[in-house]
């Protein structure tokens, strides 16, 4: 019989025939009755589990389960026998199993058998089917027809559409997570009565371009991503990966297709020609947690961090749970060990290791920076064109004679006047130009000066080293230093730097001896006298014998030092027989000819190439001359002063911005060389390894093409392929749980055998295909296919009819009310009371918390509030610290992001309600929003009915206004007998009030919005 | 609809509903068996079937759980071993060493015997270190385990492992398993309470006391003995009870308008939770207002008012009890003694923390059992792994100290339903390995449920595809400590 059987059943792929399903109305369907009774009951001992399996038998194979059913005899087939058997030691399953069968599930089996025993391959692992669009209802939304379908099978009937004011609360805090302002109402309301569905499209289409719908769908997908700014276990260390969380916001609001989207992330480093955005979107597997505790072994945590990857991979795009698998085959679902470790060696070849730095890292700086990255990149071109333009015009002639007259003190830093390629550094930083403009009472020939300033007892000090100009020391050589003091310092000096191994050892001194170099009383240290009068331009004197400066040697730098004080350098000048010839000083001719005579190294190599070229052409080079007009000659560095300066600037702020730049961790793999080996790691453990294993996907699922190399690349294509049955799947369920609350298939999380069934099976498939060929699987697309349909826009009002017959409301009759997720929670009410910051991207912010939340072993960290509008951002903004979240996320049920998690579970607890009663950020948004109905009208009830419609998008009845109504007079009535309480509670809200008189009424208004915001229409999506 | 997935949809909500709600002994873990037979109706209707004998007849109502974190020797305070004094400063045996990690020890390293005397105590005779007197005097109440290991030898994963079954994230933690399966028994207070002491939340940070996929209404509520000792409890400045009373009736009228139009039950749970947050403002600082205590009390357990100490904990997990909260979950840091300085090393941080916490655990021992509560209280001292025999001489360091340790450490219980005056297992000569009676973390979860009246392998709770447990797939009952 089974031979006779199993030719025609192979070929026809079921046990019995495909269409025994449908033939008897009492056989109960393969993937909806049987299936789960078999997988429950009969899989942990024959199923996909190698090692547990007992007596070879696999029912989760056609091939099995012929073993053991005849298709149309049950009480033949060994199945039936054995489930129904007293003999307690061939009953199935034994008794010593969690569960026994019950008499419904016994009957399901044999009414499965009798009816022809129909088999099906799971599901969720054959590839989508267009089906019919059902001819149901009159939209022509085809959504909207497959929903009907059911409807009208059930017995129900579909409520009619909500008003437009739930209607557009609806939209915007499912599109953008905000509610829309009172004016965006109004205007909605009108157009609506003139073009009901071209009000709606109109709508649609603004909120899907709106600034804000990035940050809305954004905030899903750091849930999957396990998004944190820490990197989680005991030490919890801060990481950067927020320009990371900015990269999703954008690529929702830019509309990035999930392809691209699913490819940069999982391997954006890999794909050709990688661009630093698409590197950057790696950092999504780098959310993995990593261990800095002390005497952690780093290969056991970076193990946890591959299968991490695993899992989220599974889970993200395939909604499998593959964790199972990490230490035995899975035990439902056909996934084993051995092709857990496979696909594990897509990620095993990432050069993370869980570093302490994280390595691998990029130098990533945030968007709002990078926005102000370009004009300032701007900014220095526009300043050097016009440098160099300038400088191009500029005529120099060749030195006036008197200028390179003989007996005139020697230069060395001289009233704006440097060496030739010196290196001017105050404080250790290169300045371009540190000269000012001197005060009209300088001297005589001095119009240039150096002003220093020094906190007591610090030392600042302007150096002058490495130019083209050292000069050689002269019998009786004297420098002469001028300067005023304008605070007196503790004291100056004059330090002068040989080219020998004295360097700096050569110092005059006025003042105290507070230098922290030299020995006192040795030419390194020498005392020249006291301080000069403050206030007073002078002329300090020093012999450079006395400070060991012998004739012959060269000097090669000055300094200018202060120890406090304030000082107005003029400059250093030398007083001797012997002067040094200056390039800087002569002209563009003279230079060309002598610019050999100077140490070459100082020219940076391409003027080097270009002096050189310049000898054997007699056409004059432009820009080299241009080069030396703003480099070399002084007297060209002189009129260029305004444009170096400019251009100086413009470098600065440029530098400024890019060192903002944070390291981002992302994904690189290990060159080939170094690639690691994979093996399965038996129970899991990292000490244990088995048998090696290469990279391969799971053989339930469809191959990877034998000719593609088997890395990221390629397994990011092999998810978004066409044949692959779960990808689109799985994030239009992840979309549509969004907009109606419960997923087509409620467990998001398991699409396995486990898993539940779909709702609307056609539906699913429908969406999932249409999204990728029609909508190239362009996100917004899919949302506009959804919102626009009728069934998004139904009533959510519910009849004692639908609750009896539909309670959960799967068949989508009505409109689900859905509670508000944390973010929107507390965005919505920043943005009612009109205090919510519209800044996008950057660090994460620090709102109020209250005291203590932090404590972090080992980790000192602090909470450090935000200032200014950093306060009030949203929500996906705030720190994440893994060890210890924001409360209030917490309290409305986010997750704690340390592992991937596809759903939220929402709850309503009375800690929920002490947030919304208390929290002083929710109060201060009441202050807000008291703020906005006080200034709207001077009448209380005006006020209140105002803050109503503010909160809730509609009027209040006149029943509810009362109700309202007779708090204020109540409380009201408090305050004005106690007028120091309503001080306290509008300071409590930030909110100060200059006029005495209007306190209770401004707070009793303030806790009327406080009411507002914890009705249960405001917490929820209605 | 899928049953599974309906006892998952409909368990939140019911749960949700019910937290705070005073249902005695409620059992969602054995809820899932009645709706898997087919009674699938019963989450649906909204009075829950009774199952106030969830498996066995419970031993203990309550539990109150002190942890170390950071992990006490047990060489220095419950497990004595002559031998180390012996070979005090000699190389360990080589066999030591086979196979092992260490987390900082580097080396070959050397013995340390205990700087600490033992003495015998109570009518059983339990040895018990000099540091812990006080603890000594009620010997005759406390069921020793000696012979307890673990898997995990980093803290935050140990502590994970004791407090979920797991060492890695993600998984629901003990107290709320248990609030979960056995529900509530104070309508005013949260079911599941932590406090912290020594100024650091554990190394595994809240996940210790996290809800994993369990609905977070059943994670534990850390109550704070500075500022609001619930979040946000204290109403702002300005505001008074009555205008607080009045505001929240207000909110309530307006959803009661709202239930009546949209149909919704959730809008019926929400007014109840408002109702149960006005009551718990004033019923948590009552409950966590130690100076309620007469004086001799707080010189009992060496208590002082506005002060934030283990002592006060201790103090107020005897009032959370009193006052049937379900499990009460102390931490207290500083017990990670590896010796690198005085702030860390047995001989000045490891007297210090036995000093702060020796007279308040024995005090609350006694006020338990003198209140008539230790019959049904249980109450479990213990660190997340032990410490090795060897010095730990990190970097050459000359204060002394252990390393990690997870093969063998010592805890113990008293009251609810455990042996008093018991020392449970043996470690061997060195106290390096378990001699007899191994105990391992999943062991002393399925025994502590028990005890619950709970069997760890039927309270389960389907995700993700299969049935998670406390205990994962391990753990066996330990029959040899109960009474």
């Amino acid at each position: 019989m089974l031979v006779s059987l199993l030719v025609p059943l192979l070929l026809c792929g079921t046990l019995g025939s495909v269409t025994a399903d449908h033939s008897a109305e009492n056989t109960p369907g393969f993937a909806s009755e049987v299936r789960p009774i078999l997988s429950r009951q009969c899989l942990p001992c024959h199923g996909p589990d190698t090692k547990t399996r007992k007596a070879d038998l696999r029912l989760d194979r056609r091939e099995g389960l012929l073993r053991v059913v005849q298709p149309g005899n049950a009480a033949d087939s060994e199945l039936i026998q054995r489930i129904t058997t007293t003999d307690l030691g061939d009953r199935m399953p034994p008794p010593d199993h969690a569960e026994s069968l019950s008499d419904a599930e016994i009957s399901t089996l044999t009414r499965w058998i009798s009816g022809g025993a129909s088999w099906q391959k799971h599901w969720a692992f054959q590839i989508p089917q267009l089906s019919e669009i059902p001819d149901h209802g009159s939209s022509e939304n085809p959504i909207d027809a497959f929903i009907a379908e059911k409807i009208a099978t059930a017995g129900l009937e579909a409520n009619g559409p909500a008003s437009p004011r739930t209607l557009i609360r609806r939209v915007h805090l499912d599109l953008i997570g905000l509610p829309p302002t009172p004016d965006r109402v109004a205007r909605f309301v009108a157009d609506h009565e003139k073009d009901r569905e071209g009000a709606w499209l109109q709508l649609v289409e603004e909120l899907l371009a709106s600034e804000s719908f990035g940050e809305r769908w954004a905030s899903i997908w750091l849930d999957l991503a396990r998004y944190a700014d820490t990197k989680g276990y005991e030490q919890d260390g801060n990481r950067n990966i927020w320009p990371w969380r900015d990269w999703v916001i954008q690529a929702f609001d830019r509309d990035l297709p999930f392809d691209q989207f699913t490819i940069e992330q999982l391997a954006g480093d890999l794909i050709d020609s990688p661009e630093e955005s698409t590197r950057l979107a790696t950092a999504f597997h780098r959310n993995t947690m990593t261990n800095d505790e002390g005497g952690t072994q780093n290969e056991e945590f970076r193990v946890a961090a591959v299968v991490d990857r695993v899992n989220t991979t599974m889970q993200v795009w395939q909604g499998l749970t593959a964790g199972c698998a990490q230490c035995h085959d899975h035990k439902y679902d056909p996934l084993s060990q051995k092709e857990y470790y496979q696909f594990y060696d897509f990620f095993n070849q990432s050069a993370d290791a869980d570093r302490n730095n994280e390595h691998p890292v990029l130098s990533i700086l945030g968007i709002s920076d990078k926005e102000l990255l370009i004009p300032a990149r701007q900014r220095v071109e526009e300043t050097l064109s016009v440098l160099d333009e300038t400088a191009r015009a500029l005529e120099i002639p060749e030195p006036d004679p008197a200028e390179l007259d003989s007996s005139a003190l020697d230069v060395i830093a001289f009233n704006g006047h440097m060496p030739a390629l010196c290196q001017e550094l105050v404080d250790g930083r290169q300045e371009s130009w540190p000269w000012v403009a001197a005060p009209e009472d300088a001297p005589e020939g001095i119009d240039q000066v150096i002003r220093q300033v020094a906190p007591a007892g610090q030392t600042r000090q302007v150096y002058f080293e490495r130019s083209l100009h050292p000069h050689i020391v002269t019998e009786g050589d004297r420098y002469l230093i001028d300067a005023r003091i304008l605070e007196a310092p503790e004291s100056m000096l004059l330090q002068v730097r040989l080219d020998d191994d004295t360097v700096w050892e050569h110092r005059a001194y006025w003042g105290t001896t507070s230098f922290g170099h030299g020995t006192d009383g040795t030419p390194s240290l020498l005392h020249h006298g006291d301080l000069p009068i403050t206030g007073e331009w002078v002329r300090l004197e020093v012999a450079a014998s006395k400070i060991g400066l012998e004739a012959g040697t060269t000097v090669v730098g000055v300094a200018m030092t202060q120890i406090g004080g304030k000082i107005e350098w003029g400059g250093v000048r030398r007083d001797s027989t012997r002067h040094t010839e200056r390039d800087d000083l002569l002209g563009y001719q003279s230079f060309l000819d002598r610019w050999s005579e100077n140490p070459s190294d100082l020219f940076d190599a391409s003027i080097r190439e270009a002096l050189v070229a310049s000898q054997d052409q007699t056409d004059s080079n432009e820009k080299l001359e241009t080069w030396w007009k703003k480099t070399l000659s002084t007297a060209g560095k002189r009129l260029l002063e305004p444009q170096l300066q400019a251009h100086d600037q413009a470098l600065k702020e440029q530098n400024r911005i890019e060192a903002k730049a944070v390291p981002v961790p992302v994904m690189v793999d290990l060159a080939n060389d170094q690639a690691r080996s994979t093996h399965i790691l038996n129970r899991g453990s990292y000490l244990v390894p088995g048998d090696e294993v290469t990279a391969e996907v799971p053989q339930f699922l469809p191959p990877m093409d034998p000719n593609t190399p088997r890395h990221r690349l390629s397994l990011a294509h092999w998810l978004l392929s066409a044949e692959n049955p779960l990808t689109a799947r799985v994030h239009v369920n992840r979309v549509w749980e969004q907009l109606f609350g419960t997923g087509l298939v409620e467990t998001l999380e398991d699409f396995g055998t486990q898993g539940a069934l779909p709702s609307h099976p056609e539906l699913l498939d429908w969406l999932a295909i249409t999204w990728q060929q029609e909508d190239r699987w362009s996100h917004k697309a899919l949302l506009r296919r959804i919102v626009t349909s009728e069934t998004y826009r139904r009533s959510s009002r519910s009849s004692a009819n639908q609750r009896q017959i539909d309670p959960e409301n799967r068949l989508l009759s009505r409109a689900t009310r859905i509670r508000l997720a944390a973010e929107i929670v507390r965005d919505q009410a920043l943005s009612i009371g009109g205090i919510l910051s519209p800044k996008k991207f950057g660090p994460p912010v620090f709102p109020p918390q209250p005291e203590g939340i932090w404590q972090v072993v080992y980790n000192g960290a602090g909470w450090r509030e935000s200032e200014g509008e950093d306060r009030v951002r949203r929500s996906l903004y705030t720190f994440f610290r893994r060890t210890a979240p924001y409360p209030t996320m917490l309290t409305f049920d986010a997750p704690s992001r340390d592992v991937c998690q596809s759903r939220r579970i929402r709850t309503n607890t009375p800690l929920q309600a002490l947030v919304m009663l208390n929290d002083p950020v929710v109060i201060e948004a009441a202050a807000g929003l008291a703020r906005i109905s006080l200034d709207h009208s001077s009448q209380l009830t005006e006020s209140i009915a105002h803050a109503f419609e503010r909160a809730t998008c509609r009027p209040p009845s006149a029943q509810e206004l009362d109700h309202l109504v007779q708090l204020s007079h109540q409380q009201q009535q408090t305050f004005e007998l106690d007028p120091e309480a309503a001080r306290l509670f509008l300071e409590s809200g930030r909110w100060t009030l200059e006029e005495v008189k209007l306190h209770p009424r401004a707070a009793t208004l303030m806790l009327i919005a406080n009411v507002l915001m914890n009705l249960d229409e405001i917490l929820v999506r209605g | 609809m899928d049953p599974r997935s309906q006892l998952f949809l409909e368990g939140h909500q019911e749960m949700t509903r019910r937290w705070f709600l005073g249902q005695v002994g409620l059992g969602i873990g054995g809820l899932a068996f009645s709706s898997l037979m087919g009674d699938q109706g019963a989450l649906a209707s909204s009075s829950l079937p009774d199952l106030s004998t969830p498996h066995f007849a419970p031993k203990a109502r309550r539990i109150i759980c002190l942890h170390m974190a950071g992990s006490p020797p047990q060489q220095d305070l419950f497990d004595p071993k002559p031998l180390l004094e012996e070979l005090d400063g000699q190389p360990c045996p080589d066999d030591f060493l086979d196979g092992v990690i260490f987390p900082f020890i580097k080396g070959h390293p050397k013995i340390l015997a205990s700087p600490y005397k033992f003495q015998r105590h109570g009518s059983c005779g339990m040895e018990i270190s000099e540091l812990m007197p006080h603890l000594g005097g009620v010997a005759d109440e406390i069921c020793l385990i000696r012979s307890m290991y673990t898997e995990q030898f980093n803290h935050a994963p140990a502590q994970l492992f004791i407090y979920s079954g797991s060492s890695r994230f993600g998984r629901p933690s003990m107290g709320s398993w248990l609030t979960w399966g056995l529900g509530s028994m104070n309508e005013d207070l949260p079911s599941f309470v932590v406090l912290v002491s020594g100024d650091k939340t554990p190394s595994a940070g809240k996940s210790v006391w996290g809800s994993g996929f369990l609905p977070s209404v059943h994670q534990g509520v850390q109550c704070r003995t500075s500022g609001d000792p619930v979040l946000y409890l204290g109403n702002p400045p300005g505001l008074d009870r009555d205008s607080r009373r009045r505001s929240v009736d207000t909110i309530q009228q307006l959803d009661r308008i709202a239930a009546e139009k949209d149909g919704d039950p959730e809008t019926i749970a929400r007014i109840k939770q408002y109702e149960l947050a006005f009551r718990m403002q004033t019923s948590v600082p009552q409950v966590m207002d130690i100076s309620r205590e007469k004086q001799s009390t707080l010189d009992d357990y060496g208590a002082e008012p506005g002060k934030s100490s283990f002592a006060n904990n201790c103090l107020l997990a005897r009032r959370l009890i009193e006052q049937d909260v379900r499990f009460v979950q102390l931490f207290d840091w500083g017990w990670d003694t590896h010796g690198t300085a005085p702030h860390d090393d047995i001989i000045t941080q490891l007297p210090k923390k036995c000093g702060e916490s020796d007279k308040p655990v024995a005090a609350l021992i006694r006020d338990l059992r003198q209140r008539g509560l230790l019959d049904d209280t249980l109450i479990i001292w213990t660190g997340e792994f032990g410490r090795t025999a060897m010095n730990e001489e990190r970097n050459g360091s000359k204060f002394l100290g252990r390393d990690h340790h997870p093969h063998c450490y010592s805890m113990w219980m008293a009251g609810g339903g455990v042996k008093k005056g018991y020392v449970h297992g043996e470690t061997d000569e060195l106290g390096y390995r378990i001699a007899r009676d191994p105990v391992h973390v999943h062991d002393l979860q399925a025994t502590i449920l028990h005890l619950m009246g709970i069997d760890h392998e039927k309270l389960v709770y389907p995700y993700q595809g299969r049935d998670f447990r406390l205990t994962d797939v391990h753990g066996k009952l330990v029959p040899g400590i109960l009474a």
